[in-house]
């Protein structure tokens, strides 16, 4: 993983937006930017503009702690306008997906939404999206799903804390007596449209 | 509430390729519940672990297993709390995209399937709590599990989003501690019941996971509790999978057993470890059969 946003660019997220002439009249002229209007688009929604920066997700993430990882200063930073400072950072695939922030929002500014929208951007642009996601996509286009059956561990007696005394064989879905699986019957249909989806609105 | 008592089985791909314990342990306590799981054929992924990089690939994958159910005129039971939320999320979300609805229909009618989005995806809580019920579930405790304390562990996408179709209160959940109870067993709060066990960072950062695992199986383990009772393979993986990788990686000194609830279930109707799967649990799991007096 790269480096994550400099300190200084998080701490200018949390200026107030006027003292840096960020909201002045200049960006009402120019409008949104290409990147601004394809987060929005992602988005669906504006929502991420009601955030008044309380903090309740930040406070509740379970990456905060190990990360300089923020719901609020992402957040802030979208509505500055800083995507591309959050997409080089790479600091937006440290959510745990964990759903407390968009849970706690008392303005519904939902920042999982904003974070996701933010991956989804990183994907279409192919700016540092972390190697496990297209070796997931190439599994479900091969076999429909993201990993095969595997065999797997069996202890003859059942593990105790005494870990050293575990003896085991290995067992399949068959073995174990359980149904196989029928998995889809024309993976050429769902590859395909799957290549397509993936393109939606890519260009 | 409409009983329903027939669902599509979607075990999902981490249940039906690894954790065959929440499989195998399903397949035998539903039908003895009442509920018949049907096995649909041409399930794929879920879509969740895309949602991510692409929300249309996501909605896409979510929208043709909902679709299969769909033909067959039945309702979804996901083993796996992720792939309940890509099912109960989708209809909406391309309900709110009418665009990219209209171009997942075209996609899915090249392979003739038909998507209404009504097909309702039931969590195992509600088919558990809601179409079974606790009285149900009760009368068929043969061995109550008494003299066990036992921590609850949800799972994030159980009880979020909390915004529609809820399963429980996304901040005071009770479905699970109530199915427990209702085993015989002793069930406790405690502060960090509600924690993400960090399964979603594992892509990126297998240690801050593992980190996030331990410290909540940590806590666990010193409020005196004999095991962690779950419902989501993530979870799972983390919590009762992951023990050693976790004394090794984080030299936090864990050791308790974890367990699905259908497997808890399964020992309170009377039912042997084997059949439920518990010889597949990595996590010290013969400690609780020794505070049972068996085995």
């Amino acid at each position: 993983m790269k480096q994550q946003v400099p300190y200084t660019l998080l701490t200018v997220a949390f200026m107030p937006a006027r003292s840096l002439n960020l909201c002045s009249t200049s960006k009402l002229e120019t409008g949104m930017t290409e990147l601004e209007t394809r987060l929005k688009h992602i988005t669906g929604s504006e929502r991420n503009q009601y955030c008044h920066q309380c903090g309740k997700c930040s406070s509740g993430c379970p990456s905060a702690p190990f990360f300089e990882f923020r719901p609020r200063k992402i957040v802030a930073m979208v509505q500055l306008g800083m995507i591309d400072e959050l997409l080089e950072s790479e600091v937006i695939w440290h959510c745990a997906q964990c759903l407390l922030c968009k849970e706690r929002c008392p303005r519904d500014a939902g920042p999982a939404d904003v974070i996701q929208a933010l991956q989804n951007l990183a994907y279409i642009l192919d700016v540092h999206v972390p190697e496990g996601y297209p070796s997931l996509i190439d599994s479900i286009l091969k076999n429909g799903v993201v990993q095969t059956p595997r065999k797997v561990r069996v202890w003859r007696e059942l593990p105790t804390k005494d870990i050293l005394r575990r003896e085991f064989e290995f067992h399949d879905r068959l073995s174990l007596g359980l149904p196989q699986l029928k998995k889809p019957k024309d993976m050429q249909k769902l590859g395909s449209a799957l290549q397509e989806v993936l393109k939606w609105k890519k260009g | 509430m409409e009983k329903r008592m027939k669902f599509a089985l979607y075990p999902g791909c981490t249940v039906e390729s690894e954790q065959y314990a929440h499989e195998i342990s399903a397949r035998e306590v539903f039908p003895k519940l009442g509920i018949q799981l049907v096995d649909v054929e041409g399930f794929n992924c879920c879509g969740y672990p895309l949602k991510s990089v692409s929300l249309p690939a996501w909605s896409y994958l979510a929208a043709r297993n909902l679709a299969l159910a769909e033909k067959e005129g039945l309702e979804v039971l996901p083993l796996c709390n992720g792939c309940n939320l890509s099912f109960r999320e989708v209809s909406h979300y391309l309900e709110e995209n009418p665009e990219l609805k209209k171009h997942v229909k075209k996609l899915l009618s090249n392979e003739a399937l038909p998507f209404n989005g009504n097909v309702k995806s039931w969590h195992i809580l509600q088919v558990l709590h809601d179409v079974v019920g606790i009285d149900k579930i009760r009368s068929v405790v043969s061995s109550p599990l008494k003299g066990l304390k036992l921590a609850t562990h949800y799972g994030c996408h159980a009880l979020r989003p909390g915004n529609f179709e809820i399963v429980d209160d996304s901040e005071d959940p009770r479905y699970l501690e109530e199915l427990i109870a209702a085993l015989g067993a002793t069930v406790e709060d405690y502060p960090e019941r509600l924690d993400c066990c960090g399964q979603g960072l594992a892509i990126t950062t297998g240690k801050t996971a593992l980190t996030i695992s331990g410290a909540k199986l940590k806590a666990i383990q010193e409020r005196g509790f004999d095991a962690v009772v779950t419902v989501c393979p993530f979870c799972m993986k983390m919590l009762d999978s992951k023990q050693n990788a976790i004394r090794v990686t984080t030299q936090t000194d864990v050791s308790l057993p974890v367990l699905y609830y259908t497997q808890l279930l399964g020992l309170a109707m009377g039912i042997s470890a084997e059949k439920l799967g518990l010889n597949l649990n990595l996590s010290p799991v013969g400690e609780i059969m020794k505070k049972l007096g068996g085995n």
